[in-house]
């Protein structure tokens, strides 16, 4: 895998990451930019997801992850006057506790009521946000969070009026995970976190702390959910509990396994691909669920690695 | 003889477990000292899973203390008890299935690992250097244990005594200053139980303490130097191999043991 | 209504919510007991058993053949029946190929989830159905006056509850589904066809929770997310019970609907929702096995 992934990596993909800063120099259109930063935002929440997966959990509670980004950078902002730019990583890192302060308890139970616990945790934290109108803004959610304050850079500023400056910000987020995540994929951490699914009380008993581990994972992955959701609610200037619901975890959860949770670049071909496609299939957008759990089933038949293994695949066959 | 001299390095006092009301390990005393070869014989069901569970951290006794290098550990954690160089093997062949066969084995090195969080995530040269000491040390014991030929083969494709080898291995890896094997042998063939039987005495002239399950009584006798034995969760003999051959309880235990 | 009246109203509502409940948490029960699956679509056979006893019925697509209480009870009977075969399809040819596979049954049954609530949608649209009453007159319960759908969501709970306690006791098939669900492999050695008790369980858990959607329907009314609280219900009063035993099922249930029922008439719905998951993620801290469950 890590040769054929390096040539790739080597080559094809500087070359569309140096596309992405130069598309706006090609590109007006603010839609595009809308479905890009889409698409870049919800690889950032998938690829949290994806950690924990791969250690062999479905974690239901991203999306709450997400929305405690949200509210606590728009709330930071809003009612504080504090700068976006400090907002966010506090975002991140308030998530982060939350998961830490969730993960340790939950993370010990067997994986089909861990899903639960974490779906009963998201449902909780959403009637939290919609009872305590005073805080969060209740039903309506959190309205008038203000965009990131201008960047001074000598003498140009950078303010965040139209779509280009957030499209760089989510771009370089997604930069950002990418490469935390590789690494952890890389390292011996991630060689460990893989092998906690396929025998945890062997890696207990050669002294691997497996639950230390496990909650690393969720940490990390909660901690990039805050930051996607500070962006989120400053982006779209409000924050509402109806983005944050267990079926938006779901969402992540079937990208990552469409796109193939094997690497860092399966959640973000499913993001796109799928993305992509709810856009095209946008005039008949009731019809889109149908499609979804359509192709999920269809990968997880007959595409076991998800999207991302098709290349390996068609090689496959090509040899024979 | 030396051993009597040699420190206790495991003391297992008056050990209990309790499930339900069935008692599946009864007030077990136990203690093996440094460098010995200690073995744990009894019929199917007799505990000896259990007993291991419960030294290792995996099950929590009802009752009952288990001191090992002079700490008690009863409470500990499996990877706590690992830390401290007890490590066991299982037997099922527990593995990382999906990993090759020198992945399992630098899967051991994990207590030995030496590389910080950080370090590690950010690949720093020091991190280089501990990886290629971490193959090193894994091909060494890969080659320790006779599977050289089946270094960059996933373990689930593997042979089953390769596999038992391997589950040896990856313990080994962990550096334990006390091994325990659980049924190192079973599944074997005559050819792979002398291999297996040869490594265990190779182990143990690296200095490692040992206590092995097995069924195998020609394999038992053969290797330890003090064999207990089980039956219904309750030590119903110790001894020398000929003691435990010639002990009339043990003989009924088993209807007829195959000793020889 | 006075305090008495209010007490007594929201008993009622306790039972029915519970008698629902349980009809749709012994049906997650038994797919989980024999076949290891947690069926997140179960819900969406919930509402569908309610849509097809609204096409049936109220859009009067069955022959007429008598009074409405006999139209509607053979529109829930045939809609029980379809519900039941549709589940029999979807654990034949998208759950059976992933058996073992906890993940992925579990994801499976997400996109079964998305494909049927969509499917719903798109043919009856978003708007809630009213399915018109098929019962006249109502009964008085003290002061209270109780709807004659009422008075069927309790008589056929209770009936078809026991119905099922029956089967899986005293029935040879019953019995071989027990065998599965404690020991699989044994079960077979003994003769026991699974593929059988695979398709027995799964058609008879969608028959029940469709029923529920049919007994339901003329009291709120039907659209196509009207499966999505009762599921998380179910599944709550499933963990409380312990997963895999019926009974605990019958006492999840019970526990869920009554105790819902009275937090919302005294507290609030929002409250009465947390109230439930916060139960839930206490009993997986606390006893994980739930209360009638067992250790594994």
């Amino acid at each position: 895998m890590k040769n054929n992934q390096s040539g790739w990596e080597k080559v094809i993909l500087p070359v569309l990451v140096g596309l992405g800063f130069l598309l706006p120099l090609f590109v007006k259109d603010p839609y595009y930019f809308h479905i890009l930063i889409s698409i870049f935002i919800w690889s950032i929440l998938t690829l949290g997801i994806r950690l924990i997966l791969v250690v062999g959990h479905l974690n239901a509670a991203q999306a709450t992850f997400m929305g405690m980004g949200a509210y606590t950078s728009g709330i930071l902002a809003k009612n504080l006057g504090w700068s976006f730019w400090l907002g966010l990583p506090i975002a991140g890192v308030v998530a982060a506790i939350l998961a830490l302060a969730v993960g340790y308890p939950t993370l010990k139970i067997k994986g089909v009521y861990f899903v639960m616990v974490t779906f009963g945790l998201t449902e909780v934290f959403r009637h939290i946000w919609m009872m305590w109108t005073d805080l969060f803004g209740g039903p309506q959610g959190l309205l008038g969070i203000p965009r990131p304050n201008p960047i001074k850079l000598g003498v140009l500023t950078i303010a965040f009026t139209t779509k280009v400056p957030f499209y760089y910000l989510a771009l370089i987020l997604l930069l950002i995970t990418v490469v935390v995540m590789q690494r952890l994929d890389r390292s011996r951490v991630g060689m460990t976190l893989r092998s906690i699914p396929q025998a945890d009380l062997l890696a207990e008993c050669i002294g691997v702390n497996v639950m230390g581990y496990k909650v690393l994972a969720f940490v990390i992955g909660a901690f990039f959910a805050g930051l996607a959701g500070s962006f989120w609610g400053h982006y779209f200037t409000y924050a509402s509990p109806w983005d944050f619901t267990w079926s938006n975890s779901l969402y992540m959860l079937i990208y990552a396994v469409m796109g193939g949770p094997g690497s860092v670049w399966g959640p973000i071909v499913g993001c796109f691909v799928m993305l992509v496609v709810d856009e095209l299939l946008r005039p008949i957008h009731q019809y889109m669920p149908i499609v979804l759990g359509s192709i999920l089933i269809l990968v997880l038949l007959f595409i076991p690695g998800g999207f991302i293994t098709i290349p390996e695949r068609v090689r496959g066959l090509v040899k024979r | 003889m030396p051993q009597n001299d040699n420190q206790r390095l495991l003391e297992v006092k008056g050990l209990s477990k309790y499930f339900g009301g069935l008692a599946a390990v009864d007030k077990l005393d136990l203690e093996v000292r440094e460098s010995e070869i200690v073995g744990l014989i009894g019929p199917n069901g007799a505990g000896k899973t259990t007993v291991f569970n419960l030294v290792s951290g995996v099950l929590k006794p009802s009752e009952g203390r288990v001191v090992f290098d002079g700490e008690d550990v009863t409470s500990l954690k499996p990877n706590e008890i690992a830390k401290r160089g007890l490590v066991r093997t299982f037997q099922a062949s527990l593995l990382f299935k999906d990993f090759t066969v020198i992945q399992n084995v630098a899967m051991g090195r994990h207590l030995h690992a030496g590389i910080g969080f950080f370090q590690d995530l950010f690949n720093t040269s020091p991190t280089r250097q501990r990886r290629i000491q971490i193959q090193e040390r894994a091909m060494e014991i890969v080659h320790f244990m006779g599977l050289d030929h089946y270094r960059d083969e996933l373990a689930k494709n593997l042979p089953h005594g390769c596999q038992r080898a391997l589950g040896i291995g990856v313990a080994l890896a962990a550096e334990p200053k006390f091994l325990m094997l659980d049924e190192p042998t079973s599944g074997m063939n005559v050819e792979e139980k002398e291999a297996i039987m040869s490594s265990v005495g190779r182990i143990r002239e690296r200095g490692i303490t040992i206590l092995v399950v097995e069924h195998d009584m020609k394999v038992m006798m053969g290797l330890c130097e003090r064999i207990a034995v089980l039956n219904f969760g309750i030590k119903i003999a110790e001894g020398s191999p000929d003691e435990i051959r010639a002990n009339r309880d043990v003989i009924q235990a088993y209807l007829g043991a195959e000793g020889k | 209504m006075g305090p008495e009246q209010m007490l007594i109203q929201t008993f009622v509502n306790g039972i029915m919510s519970s008698l629902i409940l349980i009809l749709i948490a012994s049906g997650l029960c038994l797919i989980f007991g024999i076949m290891r699956i947690v069926n997140f679509a179960h819900g969406e056979f919930y509402m569908l058993g309610g849509f097809g006893a609204w096409i049936l019925f109220a859009e009067k697509l069955l022959p007429q053949m008598g009074a409405p209480t006999v139209q509607y009870i053979m529109a829930i009977i045939l809609s029980m029946v379809l519900v039941g075969l549709l589940g029999v399809i979807v654990e034949r040819f998208l759950f059976r190929p992933f058996f073992g596979n906890l993940e992925a049954t579990m994801i499976v049954s997400f996109g079964v989830m998305l494909i049927l609530q969509a499917a719903a949608l798109v043919s009856f649209g978003v708007r809630d159905k009213s399915f018109g009453s098929p019962f006249s007159g109502s009964f008085k319960l003290a002061t209270i006056s109780l709807s004659g759908e009422r008075m069927a969501v309790v008589f056929c709970g209770v009936i078809l509850i026991f119905a099922m306690y029956l089967f899986i006791q005293r029935t040879r098939l019953g019995k071989a589904m027990r065998a599965v669900a404690q020991d699989m492999e044994a079960a077979s050695v003994q003769g026991i066809n699974i593929g059988l008790c695979f398709t027995l369980g799964m058609g008879i858990s969608c028959a029940l929770a469709a029923v529920g959607g049919a007994l339901m329907g003329p009291i709120f009314y039907v659209n196509p997310y009207m499966g999505v609280e009762p599921i998380m219900k179910a599944f709550v009063a499933v963990i409380l019970g312990g997963m895999g035993s019926l009974p605990g099922a019958v006492i999840g249930g019970f526990f869920v609907g009554m105790g819902e029922s009275f937090v919302t008439t005294y507290v609030g719905a929002h409250v009465a929702m947390m109230v439930v998951f916060l139960i839930m993620i206490g009993v997986f801290l606390l006893r994980p096995a739930g209360i009638l469950g067992h250790e594994e």
